[in-house]
């Protein structure tokens, strides 16, 4: 069972140690044969970890991920900086995959997962600040992006304290299950004394059924209109920070995360036509419901009563396509949630919601508010999440999270 | 015919790997896994070099007995290992490698440890730390002064047993808890992780879990159910008959200490085993009957580690770097948890209060940095 043109990128570890304490894989990956491996179909290839921006803001949302908010428990600047180059090579570590190098008899070995050879290229990730790591205990009191704050409790949300706010989060996904555990195991492993997790939602994507967007927990194909990520200038307006920010937070972005509970079990028992009118779309193609298919831009202009798309529908709300709210838009990155069963014996699944703002004001907060008592909140509870900064990306090898905050 | 070495996977050599994390030099070739013989006779043979950074080498035991494999230099200092190896097995054996010459030592059960000859290694990569083997007899003078500290504390705890005795007999709940508290501390410091004391450390201070009425089953014994009680509006006398038998245990197991002695394994293991109870059982809250004595069960631990830590620190500092890291550590969280002033067990279901979070990961960061003793102080036949 020779495999000559396996790709081979190499994952090399040393132990090395520092106030935090923690044994850390160091990366030097290089491809040695084949570096266009197939990609299973419908397997999209990943973003590079080194970048202008973090690797898991633009893509798709893949099969599997997870967001997990942590807590810091350090109180000094250094150990923050430590936290973040930790994180950093973990990551990077974690990214380029392949073979992990071995420990010896110095200490114990990684997971083991994803066995001795594990994938390359398979994993990317978002880590995100909340704003209680701006504050004078790390100097950082000036550095806050404007608009950082704890999240806004809007008129329809039921917030638990416990799946809300965190210093640190981080979104990780990949095609396959394991890879994600491995990562959350291995980074928690890493930082073990710098930071707690205070919150953690395994979230995953549906695959499209039968083409397009694929389906949330309502049925209903997600995430179809929105800015395009290959359109540079659009991301430069609707999802990196602008000039009002800090210069360091250049390359960032503003990244919200809600847990929206959807009520599944009395959704179901709601008729397809009202489903559809709440949405605005149809249920079965995703098309707006003045038709064409999923990708036509909803006719506003010919339905000014809303006999068709109701004034009150979901999308119509959200993104009522006028000149005055084009700038709302944001970029969606959601992930269904499947978290097991209520006091009622009711399922508790929803949406992980994730959102990446230029201006978190000017876009989900616009948004949110044109969305209050909406119909669908009948269906849908807020119940958790927080408003964090997505890092700039780690441009290269010497770079680290964070090193224009902490310069 | 050797099955797995058709199963050649086009194996590589690991690139140059900086402390910086940076990307290093590539490796100048890849090569498929090389094999050797681990037996007596041919220890080593067929393996005679490798590039630096990752090294990979299928080994197989061409002897009769099973045996151990290790990865060694000239000083001694080993860098991998396969633990154990079957006679007709084969297994690779992983480790990371720095330039230098090498050799497997094929310690085949019950005989003398046979070295191989000379693997070269060559290249720019950084290799991990060799580690000098301890053998058994190396640990046994640290086993037996443990084992006497541990029975010096049974001897201050059979005391305090029997105050706990006399204040149950009373009836006075108040003396009764505050000698509960002092005799539960000095348990917490004496290491009973994981089985450690056997049957006898259950009946002496096992939770409620195993039984099958749970906190109301008759056969359930020791300091935690006196606790449930004390905690739990049960009148002192009626806990009276329980302190006897944990009297009677406590002298059962002061038997115990004298005529076996703890395996050096164990107490090897037992460096980061105590840290994981504190974790798992304390710190949870899963052994708490009432008396919310997590934080002094859990100082109590820090002490029993930082115990065992002092009498196996000859052996250990010379070969774990980071082991003053373990010290400012156990101090920190001491510290941390000192430092708590409204401290409650976490709700099932709800979210630690900070405070509990800081104390945590302080543990948990512990038993992280005490992960690599174990493995370190592993008693090996290598000579």
């Amino acid at each position: 069972m020779t495999q000559p043109n396996r790709r081979t990128l190499l994952r090399a570890g040393v132990v090395t140690g520092g106030a935090g304490a923690i044994a850390v894989a160091a990366t030097a990956g290089r491809a040695l044969a084949d570096t266009s491996a197939p990609h299973a179909a419908g397997r999209r290839r990943l973003a590079a970890f080194h970048g202008r921006h973090q690797s898991g803001v633009l893509g798709d949302p893949l099969p599997a991920a997870t967001i997990v908010a942590f807590d810091l428990a350090t109180s000094t600047r250094p150990d923050l900086e430590e936290l973040l180059r930790t994180l950093t090579t973990t990551l990077r570590a974690l990214t380029t995959g392949g073979v992990a190098a071995d420990p010896g008899i110095t200490t114990t070995a990684g997971t083991g997962l994803l066995g001795p050879d594990g994938p390359t290229h398979a994993l990317e990730s978002v880590v995100a600040l909340g704003h209680r790591v701006f504050t004078d205990t790390f100097g950082l009191a000036g550095a806050k992006p404007r608009r950082l704050r704890a999240m806004d409790t809007f008129p329809n949300d039921q917030l638990d304290p416990a799946w809300c706010g965190g210093d640190v989060l981080i979104t990780l996904q990949a095609h396959d299950r394991d890879v994600v555990t491995n990562a959350l195991r291995e980074v928690c492993r890493a930082t073990r004394g710098s930071m707690q997790i205070r919150w953690k939602q395994d979230g995953f994507t549906s695959a499209p059924r039968p083409t397009g967007h694929p389906r949330n927990l309502l049925g209903f194909k997600d995430g179809i209109a929105g800015p395009d990520p290959r359109d540079d200038k659009q991301m430069g307006s609707l999802v990196w920070a602008d000039g009002g920010e800090p210069a360091w937070a250049a390359g960032g972005s503003y990244y919200v995360m809600r847990r929206i509970r959807m009520l599944v079990e009395f959704w179901d028992r709601v008729s397809t036509s009202e489903q559809e009118r709440m949405f605005g779309r149809r249920k079965d193609t995703g098309a707006p419901l003045t038709g064409g298919g999923e990708g036509s831009t909803p006719d506003y202009g010919n339905d000014p009563n809303g006999s068709a798309i109701p004034l009150d529908s979901h999308i119509r709300m959200a993104n009522p396509r006028t000149p005055a709210t084009a700038a709302s838009q944001f970029l969606r990155r959601s992930y269904s949630y499947d978290a097991g069963v209520d006091s009622v014996g009711n399922l508790d699944m929803g949406l992980m919601f994730g959102a990446f703002n230029a201006d978190l004001d000017r876009q989900f907060v616009a948004v949110q508010k044109r969305l209050a008592d909406e119909p669908l909140v009948d269906y849908i509870t807020p119940v958790g999440g927080g408003y964090f900064f997505a890092l700039p990306g780690v441009r290269n090898t010497k770079d680290f999270y964070g090193s224009t905050l902490l310069a | 015919m050797w099955p797995l070495a058709a199963m050649a996977i086009a194996l590589m050599s690991l690139p140059g790997c900086r402390a910086d994390g940076s990307t290093g030099p590539a490796a100048s070739s890849s090569a498929a896994v090389p094999e050797a013989q681990a037996s007596r006779s041919h220890c080593g043979a067929g393996w005679s070099r490798a590039a630096a950074g990752l090294v990979q080498v299928r080994v197989r035991n061409t002897d009769v007995n099973a045996e151990e494999v290790f990865l060694a230099d000239g000083s001694g200092r080993l860098y991998g290992e396969i633990d154990p190896l079957a006679p007709g097995a084969t297994a690779v054996l992983r480790t990371t490698l720095s330039a230098g010459d090498y050799h497997l030592v094929c310690s085949v059960n019950d005989g003398t440890p046979v070295h191989g000859p000379k693997v070269s290694v060559t290249g720019a990569a950084k290799g991990v730390r060799g580690v000098q083997p301890v053998t058994s007899a190396d640990l046994a003078p640290k086993v037996i002064a443990y084992q006497k500290w541990v029975e010096h504390r049974l001897t201050t705890l059979q005391g305090e047993a029997k105050s706990l005795s006399t204040a149950l007999r009373s009836g006075h709940r108040d003396t009764a808890q505050a000698a509960w508290k002092q005799a539960n501390r000095t348990w917490n410091t004496m290491g009973g992780a994981y089985g450690a004391f056997g049957d006898l450390g259950d009946a002496i201070a096992g939770n409620a879990f195993p039984f099958a009425q749970g906190v109301h089953d008759p056969h359930w014994t020791g300091l935690l159910r006196i606790e449930y009680g004390l905690w739990h509006g049960e009148s002192p006398a009626s806990l009276a008959r329980l302190g006897g038998v944990l009297e009677t245990d406590l002298t059962a197991l002061g038997k115990q200490l004298k005529t076996t002695q703890f395996q050096p394994l164990d107490v090897v293991r037992r460096t980061h085993e105590i840290t994981e109870d504190t974790l798992q059982q304390t710190l949870t809250g899963h052994e708490d009957y009432g008396a919310h004595s997590e934080l002094a069960d859990a100082t109590a631990q820090l002490d029993g580690t930082a115990e065992l830590l002092k009498v196996l620190r000859p052996l250990l500092a010379p070969r774990y770097p980071e082991l003053s890291k373990v010290n400012s550590w156990i101090t920190k969280s001491r510290n941390d948890i000192r430092a708590q002033k409204s401290w409650t067990v976490t709700p099932r279901g709800g979210t630690a209060a900070a405070g509990h979070r800081r104390v945590d990961a302080d543990i948990a960061q512990l038993a992280e940095l005490l992960t690599p003793i174990p493995t370190i102080l592993e008693p090996r036949v290598f000579r």
